[in-house]
C-alpha cells in the first residue's frame, strides 16, 4: 500500500508540472516544411498512414492493428504482452519463457486454433499446432505492425485459423535507413540490446541488417523458490527490398535466431502417485530465408511468386529434441475488373512440405518419430462493390488436401454495409477447420500413474495420439459495427457465435498389459468427441480529443459451453475454465511539453476457474524523454499493483511461476 | 485502483506538436512556396502588398494550400483564393489546378496561355496538356516535371536551380 501511495504522488507532481511548465507555441507542420531547401524537401518520405486506417474501417472482418509506435509507447518488450490489449486475444503469461495466447478461448500453452505469420510465412509448429512465443521474441524492435483479426481466416491464409489470425509484419527496409541503437535493462530484463543498420543498394533499393540480444530472470515459482526459467535469447537478420523494374517488387529476407532457457518441468513418473520436478535446461535456434516476388500486371492487377525455407532445431531437455526442415510455395494472383459491379478477385495455389525428426523420451514419444508431410491448398475469393461501394459482398473458399484429414473445404460468405462515412456495418458466416497435429496423430504421453485398486499393479494413465482423427470443425457466425460519431472517436464492435465439431478429447481405451512388464496402461486415445459453442462480443475505442492526447478502451465478453458426446472416462484437453469471461483495458498516451511522453495502460482480467486463478489488476506506466533529436530514453514500470500474481496453471512442459513487479530503463538513438 | 485513471484526465490548452509523419499533401504545399521563390514573374511587385495563390478543384490538398496563407514570400504576404470558373482569375499570380479530368485542366490552361499566371498541378498528363510545373509520387518522395515552353509563353522565367532539379524539363507546346 505504501508503494501504491508513492506512485501517486509521483503522479500527480508529474502532471502538475506539465500543466504551470512553459507551453510550448503551437508549432504548425508548414511552417518547418516551407523552412528546408529544395533538396531536403525532395528527400523526406511520404507517409500514408491513413490509408491503413481508411482500410481497416473497411474490412467486413473483427480486426485489430497495434503500430510500431503503440508498441514502443506501451513500453512492453515482449510480443504477448503487446498482444494484451487486444480485445478478444487472450494472453496469460505461464513463466519467464513460456506464455498462453488464443483468440476467443481455448487458451493453452499449446494453443491451437490461431495462425500466426510473419511477413507472410507461417510460424506455427506442426508438432502441435500452435506457436513457441519464445522463439520470436527478439523481433521485437522490428515490428512495423501487428494486425490481429479474430474469426476464422480460413478461406485465405493457412488452415489452423479456425480462431483467428495474429499477422507480424517487419520494418521495410525503405523505411529504416540509418543506425539505430537500442539497450536497457531493469530487475527481470537483465539486459536487452538492439542493432540495425540500413542503407541504399544503388538505385534499385534498400536493406537492413540487424541483431538483437536478451538475457531475462527466472521468476518465482507459485510454490516457492526460484522457477528456474531464465533465459537469453538473439537474433540476426538481413533484408532487401527492391525494385529491379517499374513493374516488380522483390522481398529477400534471412533471420538466424537462438533461444537459451531453462524451465521447471514437473512429469509424471513410472511409479504410481509420484510426479518429478526437474529443471530442464534447454535451447532452439533456427534459420529461414524467405524470396518474395510481385510482378505488377495491367491495370491494379498483380502477381506474388513466394518461397522460403526454414530449419528449426529443439532440444528440450528431458522431453524431446526435434529437427525440422520446411519448404513452402505459394502463387498468388488478384485481378480487379468489372462485371455488374467492381470485383476484385484474388486466387492462390500453395505447396508445403516439412520433414522431422523426433527424438522420444520416458513421458513422451511419437509412434511416428520421423515424418515427411505435403500440402496442397489453393484458395479463391472475389470482392464485388455494388452502389458505389455502398454495399461489399465477398465470397471465397479454401481447398487443401493434407496427409492427415485428405481433403478439407472452408467457404467464408462477407458482407460490409456503408450507410453513411460515418458508419459501416458487416456480417460474415465462415467454415474453418484445424487439422490434426503430429502429437494428435501419434503421440505416446505418460500423464499420471496411480495404483489399479483391484489388482494393485500400477497404472498407466497415458494419452494416445489417433491417425484416423478427423479435422475440429467451427461454423462461425458474426456480426460487426464501426461508427467515427466525431473525427476524434472511432468505435469498434465485434459479436460472435462460434459452433465447434468434432473437438479432439482423449477417450479411455481398453487396458493394454505388456508381457514381462507389470504396468498396465490405460490408453486415453484422441477422439473427435466433444461439441460446442463460444459466444460473445468485444469493444475497441480510440478517443483522440487532441492532439497530445489518445485514449483507447477495450473490453471483451466470453463465454463457452462444451459437451462430451462420450460417457467414457475422459482426460479433457480444453476445460471451459481456461480463458476469462470479462477483461478490459484502457490506455493513455500522453506527450507532455519539452518532449516528454506519459504513457500508461490498465488491464483487468477476471478470473480462470480452471485454474483456481483469481481476478487481477495490472497498471504499466512508461516515461519517456526525448532530450535531443532522435536520442530519447524511457523508463517502464510493469505489473505495478501487485508484488506478483499468477495468471496460469502449469503446462505439460513448464511450471507456472509468479509474474512479478518490474521496472525497465532503456535508451535509443537513430543516427546516419 | 479507478482512482488512477481519473489523473490523467486533467484539461490542457489546445498544444499541437509536430507530427512524426509527413503527408503527401503538406509535402507538396511546401513545393508550391518553392516553386514562388524560385520562378520570376515579369514587371515587379514593388506597388503590392499581397501575393496571390489561387486554387480550383476539390482536392484534400486544399487545406494544405490554406495553411501557406500568412507565409511571407518576395518581401509579400501570401494570400490564397479558390476559383471556381474562369472569371474569378483576376489576379492570380499561380493558380493550382487541383482538377482530375483533362479537359477540365485544359479549360484553365488554354484560358491562361500567354498570361502571366504560373500554373502548377499534381495530375499525370498535366505537362503534356501546356501546364508548367507538375508533381510527380515517385518511390514515396515528391518530384517536379516543368514545361519550360509553356512558362516562357507567359513571360515566366524559371530559375536554372529549379531546371536542375527537375525530374524532367519539357519543351513542348
Amino acid at each position: 500500500m505504501g508503494k501504491q501511495v508513492k506512485y501517486l504522488k509521483i503522479l500527480i507532481f508529474l502532471c502538475i508540472f506539465s500543466v504551470f511548465s512553459i507551453i510550448s507555441q503551437a508549432e504548425n507542420i508548414q511552417d518547418n516544411l516551407i523552412d528546408l531547401s529544395l533538396e531536403q524537401l525532395m528527400e523526406i518520405e511520404v507517409t500514408t498512414a491513413s490509408k491503413i486506417e481508411e482500410k481497416l474501417f473497411d474490412t467486413p472482418a473483427a480486426v485489430y492493428v497495434i503500430t510500431a509506435e503503440d508498441i514502443r509507447r506501451s513500453g512492453v518488450r515482449s510480443i504477448p504482452d503487446a498482444l494484451r490489449i487486444v480485445p478478444g486475444v487472450d494472453v496469460a503469461q505461464i513463466n519467464s519463457n513460456e506464455w498462453a495466447v488464443s483468440i476467443r478461448g481455448f487458451n493453452d500453452s499449446f494453443a491451437n486454433k490461431l495462425l500466426v505469420l510473419v511477413d507472410g510465412r507461417n510460424v506455427y509448429t506442426p508438432m502441435f499446432g500452435g506457436v513457441v512465443w519464445s522463439d520470436l521474441d527478439t523481433l521485437i524492435s522490428e515490428i512495423e505492425r501487428i494486425e490481429v483479426i479474430r474469426g476464422p481466416g480460413g478461406a485465405v491464409w493457412g488452415n489452423n485459423a479456425v480462431n483467428g489470425v495474429i499477422n507480424i509484419i517487419t520494418k521495410n527496409s525503405k523505411n529504416t535507413k540509418g543506425n539505430f541503437v537500442e539497450g536497457g535493462g531493469g530487475n527481470e530484463q537483465r539486459g536487452f540490446v538492439n542493432l540495425r543498420h540500413g542503407g541504399e543498394v544503388s538505385d534499385i533499393g534498400s536493406y537492413k541488417i540487424f541483431a538483437n540480444y536478451f538475457n531475462r530472470a527466472s521468476l518465482e515459482s507459485t510454490t516457492g523458490g526460484s522457477n528456474n526459467d531464465n533465459w537469453q535469447s538473439g537474433r540476426a537478420g538481413l533484408r532487401f527490398d527492391l525494385d529491379p523494374t517499374d513493374r516488380d517488387k522483390l522481398l529477400l529476407t534471412t533471420n538466424f535466431f537462438t533461444t537459451d532457457f531453462n524451465r521447471n518441468i514437473t512429469v509424471a513418473t513410472t511409479t504410481p502417485d509420484t510426479f518429478e520436478t526437474f529443471k530442464s535446461d534447454s535451447d532452439n535456434y533456427g534459420f529461414d530465408m524467405q524470396v518474395l516476388w510481385r510482378r505488377q500486371l495491367g491495370g491494379d492487377s498483380y502477381i506474388d511468386f513466394q518461397i522460403y525455407y526454414e530449419y528449426i532445431n529443439r532440444d528440450l531437455e528431458g522431453i524431446t529434441k526435434i529437427k525440422r526442415n520446411t519448404v513452402d510455395m505459394e502463387m498468388l494472383h488478384r485481378i480487379p475488373f468489372s462485371y455488374h459491379g467492381a470485383h476484385d478477385l484474388i486466387w492462390g495455389l500453395n505447396y508445403r512440405f516439412y520433414s522431422d525428426d523426433v527424438d522420444s523420451s520416458e513421458v513422451f514419444s511419437l509412434t511416428d518419430p520421423k515424418a515427411n508431410i505435403s500440402l496442397f491448398s489453393g484458395f479463391i475469393q472475389d470482392q464485388v462493390s455494388f452502389f458505389n461501394n455502398k454495399l461489399v459482398v465477398t465470397l471465397g473458399s479454401k481447398f487443401e488436401h493434407n496427409e492427415f484429414t485428405g481433403f478439407e473445404v472452408q467457404p467464408n460468405f462477407r458482407v460490409l454495409v456503408s450507410p453513411d462515412e460515418k458508419n459501416r456495418f458487416w456480417a460474415s458466416v465462415s467454415k474453418a477447420v484445424r487439422v490434426p497435429s503430429r502429437i494428435d496423430d501419434s503421440v505416446r504421453f505418460l500423464v499420471s500413474t496411480i495404483t489399479d485398486p483391484v489388482t494393485g499393479l500400477p497404472v498407466e494413465n497415458q494419452i494416445f495420439g489417433n491417425p484416423d482423427l478427423l479435422s475440429e470443425t467451427v461454423w462461425a457466425f458474426e456480426l460487426g459495427y464501426r461508427t467515427t460519431p466525431y473525427e476524434w472517436v472511432n468505435i469498434d464492435i465485434s459479436s460472435y457465435i462460434n459452433l465447434y465439431k468434432n473437438l479432439n478429447v482423449g477417450v479411455a481405451q481398453a487396458p493394454l498389459f505388456n508381457p514381462g512388464d507389470p504396468s498396465i496402461i490405460l490408453p486415453f486415445e484422441f477422439e473427435n468427441d466433444q461439441e460446442g459453442k463460444t459466444y460473445g462480443f468485444e469493444i475497441a475505442s480510440t478517443f483522440t480529443p487532441y492532439d497530445f492526447w489518445k485514449v483507447r478502451f477495450n473490453y471483451t465478453f466470453f463465454n463457452i459451453d462444451l459437451d462430451l458426446q462420450t460417457s467414457d472416462p475422459v482426460i479433457i484437453r480444453f476445460p471451459e475454465g481456461t480463458s476469462p469471461k470479462n477483461k478490459f483495458a484502457i490506455q493513455s498516451f500522453l506527450n507532455l511539453p519539452h518532449n516528454f511522453e506519459l504513457d500508461s495502460t490498465l488491464y483487468w482480467v477476471d478470473d480462470l476457474k480452471e485454474f483456481d486463478i483469481g481476478d487481477y489488476a495490472r497498471l504499466d506506466v512508461r516515461l519517456g524523454y526525448t532530450p535531443v533529436k532522435n536520442l530519447s530514453f524511457s523508463i517502464v514500470g510493469q505489473n505495478l499493483l501487485q508484488k506478483e500474481h499468477q495468471e496460469f496453471g502449469n503446462s505439460f512442459i513448464g511450471d507456472s511461476a509468479e509474474i512479478e513487479r518490474s521496472v525497465i530503463g532503456s535508451v535509443r538513438w537513430d543516427f546516419k | 485502483m479507478f482512482r488512477y485513471i481519473f489523473i490523467f484526465l486533467l484539461l490542457f490548452s489546445n498544444i499541437t506538436y509536430l507530427a512524426a509523419e509527413t503527408t503527401r499533401y503538406d509535402l507538396e504545399a511546401a513545393f508550391v512556396y518553392k516553386f514562388i521563390k524560385f520562378v520570376e514573374w515579369p514587371g515587379s511587385f514593388e506597388d503590392e502588398e499581397f501575393f496571390d495563390v489561387c486554387y480550383t478543384g476539390s482536392g484534400e490538398i486544399q487545406s494544405s494550400i490554406k495553411a501557406l496563407v500568412d507565409s511571407e514570400i518576395k518581401d509579400l504576404i501570401l494570400k490564397v483564393r479558390i476559383v471556381d470558373n474562369l472569371s474569378e482569375l483576376r489576379n492570380c499570380e499561380l493558380l493550382f489546378v487541383d482538377i482530375s479530368s483533362t479537359d477540365g485542366r485544359k479549360k484553365y490552361i488554354n484560358f491562361l496561355s500567354k498570361r502571366s499566371v504560373l500554373t502548377v498541378s499534381h495530375f499525370d498528363g498535366f505537362i503534356e496538356e501546356g501546364g508548367m510545373i507538375n508533381l510527380l509520387l515517385k518511390n514515396n518522395r515528391i518530384q517536379f516535371e516543368i514545361n519550360i515552353n509553356s512558362a516562357e509563353k507567359s513571360n515566366i522565367k524559371v530559375s536554372s536551380k529549379l531546371l536542375r532539379l527537375a525530374n524532367s524539363v519539357t519543351a513542348s507546346k
